[in-house]
């Protein structure tokens, strides 16, 4: 299936003439020109001309232990995120890969309508339920569970459920769409050389589906890297990432130099651990 | 070789060498699967001999498949029972089963080398990489595939990937094989070749092999006994020239090999022998060549079944069939003659290679005679 539609492709691409192509490539080529190039690569000049060549904003994140207090923290964070989505979505999408017609779709439905909802109104919605006032206090309170109410909102803990329900569909749709891609006759084929059901899954289903969990992890990774609204909603000014310690410079302080050091550091280390991600799977591949 | 130290496995005991490899028999008594409103198989009894070679023939939908599945254990009967020699089998899962397949697709393992597929069975046993291995080479060269281990399926052609399945079926001597639609995705000249090479593997291994397939040539060429199933039934269960002689119904007889349905009435019963007039001529059959064995009463309208082979060119008379000729195929072997009858049936009539010298190669008008002797008659609804 997958090759077919490469094959395709490529069969398009190669009647077009090659002015044509650049034709059609350049809205896109202009607009993350303008509106994401240029604007990067600003932030990123201003963090060392201030207005002269300086290194006192970059020095500044190694001298002061909080920025990297930070930086690890986030990304520990994403680490967790990323585990727990998996753990969370293989399930899910394995169960939706065995569904035929109505089942599949109401699955799919439960998989996509979060995705398409709005991230701002699913974190409000954790709010709702982890306040003190909130759904989950007053339930423990009324069945006299706890005496207090627990402090559930602005947590770290708060902050991983919050993401990791936002970002799960991202986790399991590269699985689901691996997952189909393998051929039902492969479970049976194990099945019938003398393999269990667990047996089976884990020396068939689970390696052949591991494109699926790359793809889906990195992308939950690097998602939870930069991740805005949810860890600024459900994790309070306690608990910094360093997508919101950016916001914080940028609105709050308006020390843009510094902000553009902090975007230069999440945009390297977030390069720097996919192409180590990259290396290991590729790794993992051959071997 | 290693094989004495697989020898006193609990859960697997394989015979001294491949040689002594024994098929079982396996018996099914009852057996039906419905899906909903559905019948897939409904009430099916058989038995497969040991060592037999024995094809599921049909038309898609007819059940073969179906009937496959609850012997590999993968679709649970509705009702009846399945089992391989003494032991009872409807409830086993297929990974206690121990009978090999193979499928349709191969059914390999993409990410594993053709000597780890080879492997899997044993693994799944319990036995050490060094146990398997020469296993595993047996069991590749066999197929003639020897040298192909470190290789990956995608690096194989498709008749290397089905050898290097029915190498991994057969590795771990099963004592049934089955085969569901094995040759279905592969050209014909390659599937006929594989059709020989399967049938040396059986004669030489005994193992028994049940053969799914739609392809009745296949069938024909492989088979020690053949099933042939529609809706969900065995329709009719023989050797290949049982089948082939003596259908019992027109469907078999329209689904084995070429055949040709001319409409008859009965003219006369005597002596066990029945007259029948076909378009022109009045032919007399034995009773045993009535399909299905019903009994006939004068003037009752009968389908008579004539093979290609079974109709003769002949020179006018009052007693052959007039046609029309409407065109002859030249086949190598014999040249094939469509002609049609004055009431429109059509049909096709072998002609042996020496009858065609160019000069009389027939055109226009012309008569044919069955050969009352080969004839197959079935009453005028089936």
């Amino acid at each position: 299936m997958a090759d077919a539609t490469a094959a395709t492709d490529r069969s398009l691409v190669g009647q077009l003439s090659r002015p044509a192509s650049l034709a059609l490539a350049l809205p896109l080529v202009l607009l993350l020109g303008f509106a994401f190039v240029v604007p990067v690569a600003k932030l990123l000049a201003g963090s060392v001309f201030a207005p002269n060549l300086t290194a006192e904003h970059w020095l500044r994140i190694v001298q002061e232990p909080i920025f990297l207090r930070i930086l690890l923290r986030t990304v520990q964070t994403a680490a967790i995120v990323t585990v727990l989505a998996f753990l969370l979505g293989y399930p899910v999408a394995l169960v939706m890969s065995r569904q035929q017609g109505r089942g599949a779709m109401l699955i799919a439905a439960c998989v996509l309508i979060p995705l398409w909802t709005s991230v701002l109104v699913r974190s409000y919605a954790w709010i709702v339920l982890l306040q003190r006032t909130g759904i989950i206090n007053s339930a423990l309170l009324n069945w006299g569970l706890i005496d207090q109410p627990l402090r559930l909102i602005y947590t770290e803990g708060a902050v991983i459920v919050a993401m990791t329900h936002v970002l799960l569909p991202y986790m399991i749709l590269p699985i689901f769409s691996s997952l189909r891609s393998i051929p039902p006759e492969l479970d049976r084929a194990a099945r019938n050389l003398g393999a269990g059901p667990w047996t089976s899954f884990r020396m068939v289903t689970l390696p052949l589906s591991l494109p699926g969990v790359y793809a889906g992890a990195i992308m939950v990774f690097i998602l939870s890297l930069g991740f805005y609204v949810t860890p600024a909603l459900v994790g309070g000014p306690q608990n910094l990432t360093i997508a919101t310690l950016i916001g914080q410079q940028t609105t709050e302080l308006l020390n843009w130099p510094f902000a553009g050091a902090l975007a230069g550091l999440l945009l390297a280390v977030t390069l720097g651990l996919v192409a180590v991600f990259r290396r290991v799977l590729s790794f993992g591949k051959a071997g | 070789m290693s094989e004495t130290s697989i020898i006193g496995r609990a859960d697997w005991d394989p015979p001294p060498s491949a040689a002594a490899l024994k098929g079982e028999a396996i018996t099914i008594s009852g057996l039906s699967k419905r899906f909903g409103s559905v019948v897939g198989v409904d009430h099916v009894d058989l038995r497969v001999e040991a060592g037999e070679f024995l094809s599921l023939l049909g038309p898609s939908g007819s059940g073969k498949t179906t009937l496959l599945m609850m012997l590999a254990g993968f679709e649970t009967p509705s009702s009846g029972t399945v089992s391989l020699g003494a032991r009872d089998l409807t409830r086993v899962p297929p990974d206690k089963r121990g009978i090999g397949m193979v499928f349709q697709r191969y059914a390999l393992f993409p990410h594993m080398s053709v000597a780890q597929n080879v492997a899997f069975p044993l693994k799944m046993r319990g036995m050490s990489r060094a146990e398997s291995e020469p296993l595993v080479e047996q069991s590749l060269a066999r197929v003639r595939l020897e040298g192909y281990g470190g290789r990956m399926p995608s690096q194989l052609s498709g008749g290397q990937q089905q050898r290097v399945a029915v190498a991994r079926a057969l590795v771990f001597q099963p004592p049934v094989l089955l085969m569901d639609e094995p040759l279905g995705a592969l050209d014909k000249k390659l599937r006929e070749e594989l059709q020989i090479e399967i049938k040396t593997l059986h004669a030489s291994l005994g193992v028994t092999i049940v053969y799914v397939t739609h392809d009745q040539e296949e069938a024909l060429t492989m088979s020690d006994r053949i099933a042939v199933m529609d809706k969900g039934r065995i329709q009719q269960l023989g050797s290949p020239v049982a089948l082939y002689h003596e259908p019992e119904s027109s469907f078999v007889a329209d689904f084995i090999g070429k055949m040709n349905f001319l409409s008859g009435t009965v003219a006369g019963l005597n002596d066990g022998r029945i007259e029948i007039d076909v378009s022109g001529q009045r032919v007399s059959v034995a009773r045993s060549q009535l399909g299905g064995r019903r009994e006939l009463g004068r003037g009752q309208a009968v389908r008579v079944a004539a093979r290609p082979e079974s109709i003769a060119l002949v020179q006018a008379s009052d007693d052959a069939i007039p046609v029309e000729v409407e065109t002859s195929i030249f086949l190598g072997s014999h040249r094939t003659l469509v002609a049609r009858t004055t009431d429109g049936t059509q049909l096709q009539v072998q002609l042996p290679f020496a009858r065609l010298a160019a000069a009389d190669e027939p055109r226009g008008m012309a008569f044919l005679r069955l050969e009352p002797g080969a004839l197959r008659v079935f009453g005028a609804e089936g």
